[in-house]
């Protein structure tokens, strides 16, 4: 059922907590699931030389990141027992304070839906061709780099 | 024929090559493209970068068809 042709994962500008809010609601038809697990990234206010970042502006090379996620998903499903996963990064500009990733993974039971969570989360970040312009408030700009 | 490649560019990358896509003629491989790129913009020397053909990341010298396309990819910050 999770498997097949790439799935899109990106929206334009932030993740709303009310479509992760629907998203955990749509789950309780699928009673044989025990346990989820929700990783959501939120765009940080760091300070880089004295200025505020106040917002992130993401691209992607779309085609190789949905082809790339594909192949996380398919690998994910390999190693856990999952009984399914979603995936939602945003593309555009994400606030300060706003959510630019949602990773959500469910199971019969909460190890692989804990582990996968996480390994969905180190992968994306390791493996996608996404990228982050850091935006202060004078215009200027930043690239993101991941620690 | 002469072989015909596209080169994509992204984030920090476009700002040296100052253009998103482009074709490039006469190129066999990727060591000949990063030769000739590195060449045309010296800037891509003091970066970092992988490169990416019909869209699978390679880490050592690759042939290139006629029509591949080749990305240059900075380091990825998604998430």
């Amino acid at each position: 059922m999770e498997t097949g042709k790439p799935k899109n994962i990106f929206v334009q500008g932030p993740v709303s907590p009310s479509f992760i809010a629907d998203s955990i609601q749509k789950h309780s038809t699928k009673t044989n699931i025990g346990a989820h697990s929700i990783f959501l990234g939120q765009v940080r206010k760091d300070v880089l030389d004295g200025k505020p970042v106040e917002a992130i502006e993401y691209s992607t090379y779309e085609e190789m990141a949905l082809e790339q996620m594909h192949k996380i998903r398919e690998a994910i499903f390999q190693e856990y027992q999952l009984t399914c996963m979603h995936v939602y990064h945003s593309l555009g500009i994400v606030k300060a304070g706003e959510i630019s990733l949602f990773v959500f993974t469910s199971a019969v039971h909460r190890k692989a839906a804990i582990d996968a969570c996480e390994e969905v989360v180190e992968r994306i970040k390791k493996e996608l061709p996404v990228w982050g312009k850091e935006l202060f408030e004078d215009a200027s700009y930043q690239w993101k780099q991941n620690n | 024929m002469m072989k015909q490649i596209k080169v994509l560019t992204f984030g920090a990358i476009t700002e040296i090559t100052g253009s998103k896509n482009f074709l490039i003629d006469g190129i066999d491989s990727t060591e000949g493209l990063i030769h000739l790129l590195e060449e045309k913009y010296p800037l891509l020397k003091t970066v970092q970068y992988a490169i990416a053909v019909n869209k699978e990341v390679i880490q050592q010298n690759t042939i290139l068809n006629n029509d591949a396309t080749v990305a240059i990819l900075p380091p990825f910050s998604g998430g």
